[in-house]
């Protein structure tokens, strides 16, 4: 993943009250992406548990 | 990474059957020149090599792969192997065969991957898979007038490379697995509150079928168009030639230009009058005198500021009042209640910038005609390209009645193709159309012939359901990850294009002669070319080609990969002076460059090249013409050692049989 993609995303998932947890679980779906890495099967899965650390952070935030 | 074509075989084709060896080392450029006359498959072993690169081959319709059996004979096979030599932390060598069935017009492919035997299937390594696109092989395969394409302002070739080489369109699909998960994952919800949530769902899912059917149709679209575009190409060039036999070239030339010139204006005053569109207080002047009203209003509020500070210090200060007297709280909460009237410091400084903003906005355009003036030059320019137009047009039908019967027809033929593409311009701009589609037509999605328009209402339904059922919390997580996706993808794009103009100015510098006026001012879809901040839409041949190769080694330094340069006919629009200067520079440019040339291209060139170390010369032709009977005789004079003979042609890196026989027309 280019340098200026990986800045720009944790950016975006600071600004975007995202933990660095879910940070990394998105950079490295997006990763795996990019380099022809990703096995469709595990697609969903993977998302889902993004959605998981989201559904965390959301909870943290609102504490 | 590091690429290199090693050689390449062909059998059968529409090019001699042959084995080309090509240079390469570990460290250094090599330059690799190979001649061949014309019309004897120089373009076919490039589009070979691109389509096996970029796996558009296993994609061929039989009409296109019938398209590169051999001329002569009967054979119903054909072969063609393309090896590289790879520096990558896994495999070394990479090879992709590629058998060819004309009888019934498919491609079967095959590829060998380091140790692993052949396996079916186009599949090169994973690491490399990103690069090896239509989008990524392009830029280092320059094919046709590609040089010119990337700087091209009616095209987006510069923005799919960046966009292909640096993963964006991998985001792209990362955000399309998001939203599949999104709406698998809203359909298994159940509802929180008393709405139809399964209407809702039926709606959104016709919606959404709608979207695919449009995003197909545009894809058929867009495809079929670069087809007719080649052919408009293909057209438009021997119409040109018939214009030039009966006519000379220049007027159909002047006419060219004075239309470009004119459609360039009429986007200029397009420009300038949207920009003077966008700002309100142009369109009205009433609206611009109620604001200077606005700004007396301003002018009588309690100012100043410093009022207001003063009495919120004291107050924090506790330390009596300016009277002298004890602040007690009945008088603290009075005079909090008093200053409330007043503006604080930051306030009052805000105020007096809008008071500023209008009194210069009211001065300077109290007595503006800009837009009328706008729409009066917007006019002219409409005129202008019409006559331009018209002009042209007419000089085209005077043309085609001085041509040949058979001449008549490539008129018609491109009169007709040029129609076809403005239909296939419109029904893509319709598909791509985006607009927010009424409520009332919500249940007639087949009126919407938009793809973007449709999935925006999916989007929209979908959005709608997650909030009114169990499955909220996926709906919020989703629209926050969109969000994250596309602001990082919008920056980082943003921030590598500028990276890449400036990679590819310093490397212009580097390569044109000093003093030459021409830079990359930014890249937009395409690479905007121009000088201290005014652009223009071309530079000469020579700087053309250097901005292409520029742009081309900024995109791989960038993306940290290394590919052969490739390119058909690379100095045909470069003077002799220029091609001495490239020649000179060429070596330093890539790590291997494949040049296939015809000898139009040599002068200058050679001589360039002359003091460069490592410069393979490769020449090729078919023994079964008749215009090659000179070549065959000189070749078949030198030690059996030197050439490679096949069934129907010859091969040679002698390097004086290549500068002392000129390959081009016969």
């Amino acid at each position: 993943m280019h340098k200026n993609i990986e800045e720009n995303l944790k950016e975006a998932c600071d600004k975007n009250g995202l933990s660095a947890e879910t940070f990394k679980a998105v950079k490295t779906i997006l990763s795996k992406k990019i380099n022809g890495m990703s096995v469709p099967a595990e697609a969903a899965a993977d998302i889902a548990r993004v959605f998981d650390l989201m559904k965390a952070d959301r909870e943290r935030n609102e504490s | 990474m590091k690429v290199s074509i090693d050689e390449i075989e062909t059998k059968g084709l529409r090019c001699p059957d042959s084995r080309i060896i090509f240079k390469n080392r570990t460290s250094g450029g090599v330059i690799n020149l190979l001649q061949m006359p014309n019309g004897t498959g120089k373009t076919t072993i490039i589009q070979l090599i691109s389509a096996s690169l970029n796996g558009d081959i296993a994609k061929w319709t039989p009409k296109e792969v019938k398209a590169f059996k051999i001329k002569t004979g009967e054979s119903i096979n054909g072969e063609f192997r393309i090896t590289l030599s790879l520096e990558t932390n896994s495999i070394k060598k990479l090879t992709f065969l590629t058998r060819f069935n004309f009888a019934d017009g498919v491609t079967d492919i095959y590829t060998t991957r380091g140790d692993i035997g052949e396996e079916q299937g186009w599949l090169p390594p994973s690491e490399l898979k990103q690069f090896f696109s239509e989008g990524c092989v392009d830029v280092f395969c320059f094919q046709g007038d590609k040089t010119k394409d990337i700087i091209d302002e009616s095209k987006n070739d510069a923005e799919i490379t960046i966009k292909a080489f640096f993963g964006f369109n991998q985001i792209d699909k990362f955000l399309e697995d998001i939203k599949k998960y999104h709406r698998d994952t809203i359909e298994t919800g159940t509802p929180i509150t008393k709405e139809n949530i399964k209407a809702k769902e039926l709606q959104a899912k016709s919606w959404e079928v709608r979207a695919i059917t449009l995003k197909e149709d545009y894809d058929e679209k867009f495809l079929e168009k670069k087809v007719v575009d080649k052919n408009v190409e293909t057209l438009f060039k021997s119409q040109r030639r018939i214009i030039e036999a009966l006519d000379g070239s220049s007027e159909q030339e002047l006419l060219d230009s004075k239309y470009t010139s004119a459609n360039n204006e009429v986007i200029n005053k397009s420009n300038e009058s949207w920009n003077d569109l966008k700002n309100p207080l142009l369109i009205s002047s009433d609206l611009l005198t109620r604001l200077y009203v606005f700004r007396d209003s301003l002018e009588k509020m309690k100012l100043p500021g410093g009022s207001r500070s003063f009495f919120e210090e004291l107050i924090r200060e506790d330390d009596g009042c300016i009277c002298g007297e004890e602040l007690t709280d009945s008088r603290i909460k009075n005079i909090k209640n008093q200053i409330e009237q007043y503006l604080g410091d930051d306030e009052a400084s805000v105020v007096n910038s809008i008071k500023t903003e209008i009194s210069d906005s009211y001065e300077n355009l109290k007595n503006s005609n800009s837009l009328k003036d706008d729409f009066k030059a917007l006019d002219q320019a409409l005129e202008n390209r019409d006559e331009a137009f018209k002009a042209k047009e007419d000089y085209l039908k005077k043309m085609k009645e001085l041509a040949t019967p058979e001449n008549k027809q490539i008129f018609e033929e491109y009169e007709k193709i040029v129609e076809q593409r403005l239909k296939l311009e419109n029904i893509l701009k319709q598909r791509l159309k985006d607009y927010v589609v009424e409520t009332s037509q919500l249940n007639n999605p087949d009126g919407c012939k938009s793809y973007i328009a449709a999935e925006n209402v999916a989007e929209k339904l979908y959005n709608e359901i997650g909030t009114i059922s169990d499955k909220q919390g996926i709906s919020e997580s989703y629209k926050i990850l969109k969000k994250v996706i596309n602001s990082a993808k919008h920056n980082s794009l943003k921030e590598i294009k500028v990276k890449l103009a400036d990679k590819t100015n310093e490397k212009i510098v580097e390569s044109l002669p000093s003093g030459s006026e021409i830079e990359v001012l930014n890249i937009e879809e395409h690479v905007k070319l121009g000088w201290n901040g005014t652009s223009q839409s071309e530079g000469s041949g020579a700087q053309n080609i250097i901005i292409a190769y520029s742009f081309a080694r900024s995109v791989l330094e960038e993306a940290n990969i290394e590919f052969p340069l490739i390119v058909d006919h690379p100095f045909t629009q470069i003077d002799r002076k220029n091609r001495i200067n490239l020649g000179k520079k060429l070596g330093s440019l890539m790590h291997q460059f494949i040049g296939f040339l015809i000898d139009t291209e040599r002068a200058g060139f050679l001589e360039g090249i002359e003091d460069q170390t490592d410069v393979c010369y490769i020449s090729m032709f078919s023994s079964q013409l008749e215009g090659n009977k000179s070549f065959i005789d000189k070749i078949e004079a030198l030690p059996s050692s030197e050439f490679l003979k096949t069934d129907n042609g010859y091969v040679t890196y002698n390097k004086d049989f290549f500068i002392e026989n000129e390959m081009g027309d016969h």
